[in-house]
């Protein structure tokens, strides 16, 4: 299949500004600053279905369309927190392919009445942070950012700020007040960021790869797009696989490919009898193999399996794996990251984790599994924010489908592999 | 009106204005949800979820606290999925909770505790270990952490932003390991951080005063008010066994709101002191001995009797303070004209003729504009300084600082205007030229006078006489008149002196070209505005009728008393006729002019005959013949009036120790032994302050009505006419000089300082700092200063010696010495009414 979002990775040097331009890049740009008017860029992109690539898959047309008509100045914000664990295809675009995100910001800024547009990107990524800043350097140079774009009269500020390292700060309130420089707590919603985000201005906060998405929408329209996909889940997206697979990495495909064509025809097929998957990041719920054979990868099929598309990072988890030390593992990812505004996650998360460590240490009680179930619904929808819930996916699904593991754990002190 | 809202809450209609929470249409009809994260006075935060209630049509629980009402709802507050989870959340918090209870100086007062036992888990599911958490480490000295009791809440953190403006506190650390901390190496020394205690659901926070002093269910409540300042914050005193335990907040929105100051909380432990004078003290042999009240009373009535005879009764006098109630001060006044005979009649402190109330709290709470001439609430007024960073703070009220010294309120941005002391009037002038220059001034005036009056203090010539930059001047003037609601505050020093009139003028000028209301005094003292009512001047009768012959004719009447026709004589003028042997008895109640006059000292001692009735043997009290033992505000029954003029009650909350009387008590029997009934007693010879109400309800024209009964609990406004507001001139006499002074004194209180009752509260004036003289880097540099030299302040008539604090929060050409925090008295640098004393710093 051809390429669009992956396109310039692989191509030598493709982090370099007349690598890409030489590839047809910021085309798409000067198209959108000569031929459109921003609501009618909004309007494009609300045609082509475009669904969030951070993990709930809210259209982004329909976000861009609640800003206050009239209210400024108002900012945009790129969310490369990419926190998930699982997930890492945002890393490869910001690494390979700068200017296209870049190139995606400015287009997204102009829609949306942007003077000012942020990248807000997870201090871990040292490497793609300063490849971003010299990308936006680059094009400050060439007059992509900067006062007057192209003559067009459109000026535009991009930032790049590196988080501190929290997941939170990757839920879009969180997000704000870290880049406004206090501590990375979530937010009251409403106020919602469309109407008062950062410095209480209307501000759009988009996924890497859903602000990436723009300029392709620009260059070959929304039938185009829509072209791609299913019907509610129109387009291309990027697939992260780990775990036992052959060749894990990321991949395009359009959305609604076969699952099993990701994991056998791009990654190489599992390296070993497949025991479970996490479509969707860490903290989707695992599925059993036997539904992967008719799974599809798109909004509606995984949430039909019980599950979600997430972020796009499937994990193939392989037989000899004890699931009861993975989520051990993941109850004490999500208690560690748990920022502790809310009672609920704060102290569930780590009662959660604490019981998951007796069990995996041999210290567990039947009467274990109810409680952690328990638990879950005691946190389940009463969280401030969704990184509560978050925590429960792994432990609600390992119990549903490995059941009789937990028991075996249990009852033999040990590991069922 | 707001539109209204119907909703129906557990299958109950309730109606409430548009806007309102779901909680508070709950608790509007008694429907009880429990709140941890939530605090009316604070913004929604939504973080605990215990308030999480079941409302149709919207996905899973929403928080109570911050889901507005909509028409129509249905909501359901104890639904079982509602009350799994309220369980649920109590669950969670008990799961590291560490239950101090029976330790707990929350306990009996703790939301956790109550709702567990309301709503809670009546069984614990939790076998893991605790986690462990710091506990019992000092804060502050003032404040006890247990982080292990913290539930996390942010009220505390989210209070020191919101209100006091003090970012001290925060979180640090995240999950399960965070913690409420102050910033490493950072104090936690916000006068207003008792208020964390109050707001705190569980005993995370606690008192270091109160701290195992009792058990909350054991103490007796008693409504009083602050005795520190002229806010008069409304408190309640928690007794058990006779003793002041604790003092917290009490609600009143048209005062404190529920907010104290660190100084109306924490220090009260005076009351216990074992230096209290406890029993009457005459001096026999030249030292003071305990004695009987009726020897001390009999001594004192023969000798004030004899020294009347022998040398009229101009030759007696009676000084008062403003720290006494209006019960008190009414009936000294009239001691000492009825019986006595005598006008000479005064307290330390007076505020001078024309100098009026602040406005209502409510007025200053929600100015958009606020001009503090020479004055410095967070010293003088902490809870209006409080209410002022809210305002600014949050509503981005400006705040105009008038004062040679920075204040806190600077940091606001507001201009500050740094005058050279004695130059206050031109500046105010200076004001009123640029508003009429630029034509900035209301609609509607008459400013064709004024406009000559000040025609002379363009803003280049006031910068030369005043050393404030034009144009900060006329960013001031542009500031002021731009708000819709400003409000001017000025310091009682500001209108005191020889320039205090044209001051008061110049800033009524200005108040009127302006459209704002009357400027306010910050008065100081508790009761600065009572005991003027009351008559406590020599020119005054109660009500402040002055000493015509009518109005005599009528007290005298009512008094069944000839009262004196002659004038009195101020606390200046006696203490002058004093040192010139013309004055030989004086009777002063709770005052210390032997630290606060600046001939104090020495004409106290040139006395025949001296009666102090105080708490302490202050160095007043040392220089007395007899000394009378005084109840604390604590230990007598009362009213204080308030700097905005709200008259409000003060209940006995202690027996007075041995043989300690109120100070009211004392005037009534002492008159009582000399021969005279002078009202208040009733048949068993108790002194009733009650009755005492009564009169003076009768005889004070503002207080008409008044008694304890309308009074209540939250007080009532009393309002004494103003002057007719119209422009008046007035004049700028520049300052003398004095070339070997070279510096102006500025002085000011602080908060914490060494006044009687403050250093004698244990564990506060721990917080008092050393004496020092501050001083500017540029005159320091002159006169080769390094900042904690130890120098002296010397002007033509004393000096002090004190260590240097090298700061350009005064400004050049200026030395600020606080009050209060030397045992040499200050004021003695300086000649009663000048305008500004002069002085020079050298270095020991
Ligand atoms: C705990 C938590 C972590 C999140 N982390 C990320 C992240 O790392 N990157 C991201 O794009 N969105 C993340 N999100 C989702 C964002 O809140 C937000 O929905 C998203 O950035 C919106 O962009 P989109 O509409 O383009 O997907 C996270 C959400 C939660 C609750
Ligand atoms: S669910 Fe609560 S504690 Fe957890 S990250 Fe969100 S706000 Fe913080
Ligand atoms: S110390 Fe008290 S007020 Fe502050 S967060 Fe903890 S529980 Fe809440
Ligand atoms: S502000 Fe004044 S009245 Fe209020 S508590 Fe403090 S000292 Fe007392
Ligand atoms: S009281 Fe409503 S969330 Fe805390």
């Amino acid at each position: 299949m051809e390429k669009f979002l992956l396109r310039n990775v692989g191509v030598p040097n493709s982090h370099e500004i007349d690598v890409y331009i030489g590839r047809g890049g910021y085309q798409a740009l000067a198209k959108a600053l000569k031929e459109f008017e921003p609501q009618e860029l909004v309007n494009l992109v609300r045609e082509s279905g475009l669904r969030g690539r951070g993990g709930a898959g809210f259209p982004a047309g329909v976000k861009w369309s609640f800003l206050p008509k009239g209210v400024y100045p108002r900012y945009l914000v790129c969310n490369a927190d990419e926190g998930e664990p699982g997930t890492f295809k945002d890393r490869v675009l910001i690494e390979h392919d700068p200017h296209g995100l870049i190139e995606g910001i400015i287009i997204s800024s102009y829609a949306c009445e942007v003077e000012h547009a942020f990248i807000y990107i997870r201090g871990e990524y040292v490497f793609g942070a300063k490849r971003l800043e010299k990308a936006v350097a680059q094009a400050y140079e060439r007059g992509y950012l900067g006062r007057n774009i192209l003559g067009s009269g459109y000026d535009l500020e991009l930032t790049v700020h590196r988080g501190a390292g929290s997941y939170v700060c990757g839920e879009e309130t969180g997000l704000l007040t870290s880049l406004e420089g206090d501590r990375g707590h979530p937010k009251l919603k409403p106020p919602f960021p469309a109407s008062q985000g950062l410095y209480r201005k209307p501000t759009i906060i988009n996924n890497v790869e859903t602000l990436f998405n723009v300029p392709f929408i620009v260059e070959h329209g929304a039938e185009w797009y829509k072209g791609f996909g299913t019907e509610r889940s129109p387009g291309l997206k990027l697939f992260c696989i780990s775990g036992h697979v052959n060749k894990p990495g990321v991949y395009e495909l359009p959305l609604g490919t076969p699952m099993m064509t990701l994991i056998n025809d791009y990654a190489g097929g599992p390296s070993k009898p497949i025991k479970t998957v996490i479509p969707g990041g860490s903290s989707t719920p695992m599925l059993p193999p036997d539904v992967l054979e008719t799974l599809t990868l798109d909004y509606e099929a995984l949430a039909a399996a019980g599950s979600m598309l997430g972020s796009g990072a499937v994990i193939v988890v392989g037989e000899g794996t004890c699931i009861v030390r993975l989520v051990e593992r993941l109850a004490e990812f999500y208690r560690h990251e748990s920022c502790g505004k809310c009672i609920p996650c704060r102290e569930g998360t780590d009662w959660l984790y604490k019981i998951m460590h007796r069990i995996e240490h041999g210290q567990g009680r039947e009467e274990d599994i109810d409680l952690l179930l328990d638990i879950c619904d005691n946190i389940s929808g009463k969280s401030f924010c969704p990184l509560g819930d978050a925590a429960l996916g792994p432990i609600t699904s390992s119990i549903k489908h490995f059941r009789d593991e937990y028991l075996y754990h249990i009852r033999e002190r040990r590991c069922m592999v | 009106m707001e539109p209204l809202v119907t909703l129906t809450i557990d299958d109950r209609e309730v109606t409430v204005p548009a806007g309102t929470t779901v909680l508070n249409a709950a608790k509007s009809v008694g429907i009880e949800i429990p709140t941890l994260c939530y605090y009316e006075k604070l913004a929604p935060f939504g973080g605990c979820r215990i308030c999480l209630v079941e409302i149709e049509k919207m996905r899973g629980l929403q928080t109570a606290c911050t889901t507005v009402v909509r028409p129509d709802m249905v909501v359901r507050t104890a639904s079982p999925e509602v009350l799994k989870t309220r369980k649920a959340i109590l669950e969670f918090l008990l799961t590291n909770h560490p239950l101090d209870c029976p330790v707990c100086d929350k306990g009996g007062e703790c939301d956790l505790q109550d709702f567990v036992f309301k709503w809670g888990p009546t069984e614990s599911r939790y076998i893991e270990e605790k986690r462990h958490k710091r506990k019992a480490y000092a804060l502050s000295p003032l404040i006890v952490k247990d982080e292990e009791r913290c539930v996390l809440c942010r009220r505390c953190v989210r209070y020191l932003e919101e209100w006091a403006d003090d970012l001290q506190l925060d979180y640090f650390e995240r999950g399960r390991l965070t913690r409420v901390d102050t910033f490493p190496g950072q104090p936690f020394d916000s006068v207003f951080s008792g208020n964390t205690i109050d707001i705190c659901p569980v005993g995370a926070l606690t008192s270091r005063v109160f701290r195992f002093r009792a058990r909350s269910w054991e103490l007796e409540k008693v409504p009083s008010v602050c005795a520190y300042c002229g806010v008069g914050c409304n408190i309640t005193l928690d007794v058990k066994t006779n003793k002041l335990r604790r003092i917290s907040g009490r609600e009143n929105p048209a005062v404190n709101d529920g907010w104290l100051c660190d100084k109306g909380r924490f220090a009260h432990q005076y009351i216990d002191s074992p230096e209290r004078i406890t029993r009457p003290l005459v001096r026999k042999d030249g030292e003071l001995r305990p004695a009987s009240w009726d020897e001390a009373l009999n001594l004192v009535s023969q000798r004030l009797r004899e020294i009347v005879r022998e040398s009229g009764p101009r030759s007696v006098g009676g000084v008062g303070s403003a720290t006494v109630t209006n019960e008190a001060a009414y009936l000294f006044q009239k001691f000492v004209r009825t019986v006595l005979g005598t006008n000479n009649v005064d307290h330390l402190g007076r505020l001078p003729d024309g100098a009026r109330p602040l406005p209502s709290m409510t007025e200053v709470r929600e100015a958009d504009a606020i001009l503090l001439f020479g004055a410095d609430t967070l010293e003088e007024a902490p809870v209006i300084e409080l209410f002022i960073r809210r305002a600014a703070n949050l509503k981005g009220t400006k705040v105009i600082v008038a004062n040679p010294r920075r204040i806190n309120l600077t940091r606001y941005g507001g201009p500050w205007l740094a005058y050279r002391p004695g130059t206050e009037v031109a500046l105010l002038n200076g004001l009123a030229h640029v508003i009429l220059a630029e034509g900035l001034h209301k609609e509607g005036r008459r400013v064709a006078e004024l406009k000559e009056w000040v025609k002379d203090y363009p803003p280049d010539k006031v910068e030369e006489i005043t050393a404030v930059p034009a144009e900060t001047l006329r960013e001031a003037a542009r500031v002021l008149t731009e708000a819709q609601k400003a409000v001017l505050i000025y310091g009682p020093d500001t209108v005191r002196g020889p320039n205090g009139q044209a001051c008061l003028t110049a800033l009524n000028n200005l108040a009127l070209l302006i459209g704002a209301h009357e400027p306010g005094c910050l008065a100081q003292e508790p009761n600065s505005w009572g005991v003027l009512d009351m008559g406590l001047a020599p020119h005054l009768y109660p009500g402040r009728q002055r000493l015509d012959d009518k109005v005599r004719e009528r007290l005298g009447k009512r008094w069944k008393a000839q009262l004196p026709s002659e004038a009195g004589l101020g606390l200046d003028e006696m203490l002058k006729a004093a040192l010139d042997g013309e004055l030989e008895a004086l009777y002063i109640m709770a005052a210390n002019p032997a630290m606060d006059h600046p001939i104090g000292d020495e004409a106290l001692e040139k006395l025949k005959f001296l009666v102090v009735q105080d708490l302490f043997l202050t160095e007043t009290a040392q220089l007395a013949d007899v000394v009378l033992p005084a109840a604390s505000f604590a230990e007598a029954d009362g009213t204080f009036t308030n700097m905005a003029g709200r008259v409000q009650r003060l209940h006995q909350a202690l027996r007075p120790l041995a043989e300690v009387k109120p100070h009211g008590q004392i005037i009534v029997d002492l008159a009582r032994v000399m021969g005279q009934e002078i009202g208040a007693t009733m048949p068993l010879e108790h002194y009733s302050p009650q009755a005492v109400m009564e009169e003076i309800a009768r005889v004070a024209a503002p207080y008409e009505g008044l008694s304890y009964g309308s009074l209540g609990d939250d007080g009532i406004p009393v309002t004494t006419e103003g002057g007719t507001r119209r422009f008046a001139q007035a004049d700028f006499r520049p300052p003398a000089t004095d070339a070997a002074y070279p510096l102006a004194l500025v002085t000011g209180r602080l908060l914490y300082d060494r006044s009687p009752l403050f250093a004698r509260s244990e564990i506060m004036r721990q917080l008092v700092p050393e004496p020092f003289v501050e001083i500017n880097p540029a005159d320091a540099e002159t006169l080769r200063i390094a900042d904690q030299d130890a120098v002296t302040v010397s002007s033509a008539r004393d000096s002090l010696e004190l260590r240097a604090r090298v700061s350009d929060d005064i400004r050049p050409g200026c030395v600020f010495v606080p009050l209060h925090l030397n045992e040499m008295p200050v004021v003695a640098l300086s000649e009663a009414g000048a305008a500004v004393t002069w002085v020079k710093v050298t270095k020991r």
